[in-house]
């Protein structure tokens, strides 16, 4: 039990003392990912607010004042309907930001598990289970989550749920892999030498090590989320009307792109300017994580 | 003024004067022979089979080498087709006396033989049978009859004031016999008729070629053979903003299908000309008046005032449209300027909705099958939400709602649009809750389909009994809020203006029979 407890506050010291400011620290000096996050900031901070910060309903139509340039009533013009595009996007950030981290929730919460068990445990349950992930990754992803919408019905749920099941095979492989070159690391093997149950070991010992790749892919994985809606609600297979979603006011502005092209081109820019964040996000965590994992080995 | 000025102004006028006359010339001469024109459409023909075929597009596609026994023109008058003519000797029998020395495309000969085989077809009797439009009515008849080879009597079991609608019907086009049975059920990738032009390929969802019949029956006025063109070809292009796009660089000649945006855009140029067909789509929700809450006649009344159809009208058609005092348009014949609808007030409606005793907030279900409802169905939710009515709307398929939803009742309403035709309003019985429309009302429908069912078959088909018969149908429908009419919205037929002798038929679509290009 003695070289369990040694072994667990191994992976914690090096957790601990850096903590969470020193880790933020370094990722704010990476000064686009500093950029990037500060965008992330201001959306979660738009979609909390939205109803403070909307001026109007996004919903309220007035067919009268349809397809108006920004001006003072409208910040951002009207769309077709004569809604109003700002208060249309900023209630979009809300599904935007639900789908991706929902979406990530449910990768994570079945993915990683599977990834963990096949790469520590090996043998049949990896064939099994790999081969089912294999299964999943043959599919076109966008064609495997139009088809699940398609047969589930349209609502945000269902959309937070398919494009959640796209991305297992992506997280379970990497959490597979990860386990694969940590569960050959010393401490593991002592961990199992005195005879710990592989629940622990797998979350205890193992999990701490894998999580920082995982993390990295979440951030990553959220932008794909968030294209993902945008494409589903593209076609018409995403939310229902009048909800408001980017991908939704993209696929509304395109048949006026001719005649009023900000009615694509702002979702378009929330989308690209998001995605974009997230990556830059993804990347820093990356290189601010690797050297730590280097730390441990 | 110099001499060299002088001199180049003398030179300028001659060449202007040449020009002119010229132009004159080219104008003064009769139609061109030969050329090829490019038609776009959206959708591709749910089958080649002009019996088969559902209407709109598809019907332009198959009348191109079927023909039907009547003609017609714009404006529903009945025109000579492959019968030169036809009398009623008794409000339950009709006959066609036929043209004579017509041949099909297949070199058989077009006689009374062949007409009764054709109305045995489309009644779905002949193998392999088929199921078309047509199947209905040509099964009401009791017996087709050819007394000489060049006469057919038909009879019917009871006076039918629109047959003689049906029969310019595109799915009563007249086919070979010869090809039909010696195809059988591959008919549909060779169809004859005794059209102008003969199907020369076509590739499924993209293209259709069509080449010249040498042995047309018709004449032009002055005696020239038919038709000019030589070759005719249909492209699919389902994007309207492509569409535009192909138009624009002479890609395609003409566009049939185009929405009033592109229509709009399109009439600032030149090289182009843009038809308007005022009121050509009567959009209205059906409602299924058996399901709660629509079952409550105040709560459609509710409805129906909550509509603000201006707003439609100015956000989504660019302000071009009217609003509708019923279901006729005034491209038909049926249509009648005393007639009134609900009209758009917000405090009425809200009143309406207190009557209806129903609590504010009450929901309903849509559904939408196509992009320009959707938008439609956007802006009158949002209407509702004004007085309080939730409208849920659904996106669905047209194919599953069409063969599902609508029998299972499943939803309170659909948005749908019927196009106004010269044709016999006969046709639009199933509007007014005709039992085997699309939504039937349980309260009524004796009512209904006792007075759709007079108005089809009043005495000799005389149009003033008629038109009084559509307007007590209308006030019934009125008094139960039994529908709810949104706009007419217009049609528009644009093509490049070397293309010459664009005529529309009862249907507004035009033929390629005497088009031609004045390249």
């Amino acid at each position: 039990m003695n070289s369990e407890v040694e072994t667990s506050a191994m992976s914690d010291e090096y957790l601990a003392p850096r903590g969470l400011k020193h880790f933020v620290g370094r990722l704010l000096k990476v000064r686009l990912a500093a950029l990037g996050l500060f965008f992330i900031v201001v959306l979660i901070f738009c979609s909390i607010f939205a109803p403070v910060l909307a001026p109007r309903d996004p919903a309220a139509a007035n067919g009268y004042r349809a397809l108006e340039s920004p001006s003072r009533d409208f910040l951002l013009g009207t769309d077709y309907l004569g809604r109003d595009i700002l208060s249309r996007l900023i209630y979009g950030s809300r599904i935007s930001l639900l789908v991706a981290v929902l979406s990530i929730g449910i990768t994570v919460m079945i993915g990683v598990p599977l990834g963990l068990m096949s790469g520590y445990l090996g043998g049949w349950i990896d064939t099994v289970f790999m081969r089912l992930m294999d299964a999943l990754y043959a599919f076109p992803p966008l064609l495997l989550a139009l088809t699940l919408v398609a047969a589930l019905g349209p609502s945000i749920i269902n959309v937070i749920v398919a494009v959640g099941i796209v991305m297992i095979p992506t997280f379970s492989r990497l959490a597979r892999a990860q386990t694969l070159s940590v569960r050959e690391q010393t401490y593991v093997i002592a961990a199992r030498t005195v005879g710990s149950p592989v629940r622990r070991i797998l979350f205890r010992h193992i999990w701490p090590n894998v999580m920082a790749a995982i993390i990295v892919q979440s951030s990553l994985g959220m932008a794909v989320a968030i294209l993902a809606e945008s494409s589903l609600s593209y076609m018409g297979v995403g939310v229902r009307p009048p909800t408001a979603t980017w991908g939704v006011m993209l696929a509304e502005g395109y048949p006026h792109l001719e005649s009023n092209p900000w009615l694509s081109i702002i979702p378009g820019s929330a989308i690209f300017l998001t995605v974009l964040s997230l990556n830059l996000v993804g990347d820093a965590l990356r290189d601010v994580l690797d050297p730590r994992l280097r730390g441990v080995t | 003024m110099t001499g060299t000025k002088k001199n180049r102004l003398l030179v300028f006028t001659i060449i202007m004067a040449l020009a002119f006359s010229l132009t004159t010339v080219c104008l003064a001469k009769g139609p061109k022979y030969g050329g090829t024109l490019v038609q776009g459409f959206g959708v591709y023909p749910n089958s080649l089979d002009a019996q088969v075929a559902s209407g709109g597009s598809s019907r332009v596609m198959v009348s191109q080498y079927n023909e039907t026994l009547i003609d017609t023109d714009q404006k529903g008058n009945l025109l000579p087709g492959l019968a030169t003519s036809w009398e009623l000797t008794d409000p339950k029998t009709i006959i066609f006396h036929l043209r004579k020395g017509v041949k099909f495309q297949d070199g058989t000969d077009f006689n009374a033989e062949a007409v009764k085989f054709n109305f045995e077809r489309i009644a779905g009797k002949i193998e392999p049978k088929i199921t078309g439009p047509g199947k209905r009515t040509a099964n009401s008849f009791e017996s087709v009859e050819a007394v000489d080879p060049y006469t057919v009597k038909i009879k019917m079991k009871g006076p039918d004031a629109g047959i003689l609608s049906f029969m310019h019907g595109w799915f009563t086009a007249m086919v070979s016999p010869t090809a039909v049975k010696k195809w059988g059920d591959k008919y549909l990738f060779h169809p004859t008729g005794t059209g102008p032009f003969i199907l020369k390929k076509h590739i499924p969802g993209s293209q259709i070629l069509y080449e010249k019949f040498d042995g047309y029956w018709k004449k032009d006025k002055d005696g020239n053979a038919l038709p000019y063109l030589d070759k005719m070809k249909i492209m699919i292009i389902p994007d309207p903003a492509t569409r535009e796009a192909a138009l624009r660089s002479g890609t395609i000649d003409m566009d049939q299908e185009i929405a009033a945006k592109h229509a709009i855009r399109l009439r600032k140029n030149p090289k182009i000309e843009v038809i308007t067909i005022e009121g050509f789509l009567a959009k209205f929700l059906p409602l299924n008046t058996g399901k709660p809450p629509m079952d409550n006649v105040w709560f459609r009344k509710a409805v129906n005032m909550a509509i603000d159809r201006q707003e439609i009208i100015t956000s989504i058609y660019q302000g071009e449209g009217s609003i509708p005092n019923g279901f006729f348009s005034p491209i038909s014949w049926a249509y009648d300027p005393n007639l009134k609808w609900y009209d758009y007030n917000l405090e009425k409606a809200k009143d309406a909705l207190k009557k209806s005793g129903l609590p504010e907030g009450t929901s309903f279900k849509v559904a939408v099958y196509n992009p320009q409802a959707k938008a439609e169905a956007e802006l009158v939710q949002a209407q509702l939400k004004r007085v309080g009515i939730n409208m849920v709307i659904d996106n669905v398929d047209f194919a599953t709602f069409n063969s599902q939803y609508r029998r299972q009742g499943l939803y309170h309403a659909a948005f749908t649009g019927y196009p106004q035709t010269g044709y016999d309003p006969g046709f639009m019985n199933f509007v007014f809750h005709f039992s085997k429309g699309p939504y039937s009302d349980p309260s009524h429908p004796t009512m209904y389909d006792a007075l759709a069912i007079q108005a089809r078959s009043a005495a000799g088909g005389d149009r003033e009994k008629r038109k009084e018969i559509f307007a007590k149908l209308h006030k019934l429908v009125y008094d139960n809020a039994g529908e709810t009419y949104l706009v007419w919205t217009n049609g528009y037929r644009v093509f490049r203006s070397y293309v010459k002798n664009f005529k529309l038929k009862a249907d507004q679509f035009s033929e390629a029979t005497e088009v031609w290009l004045d390249k």
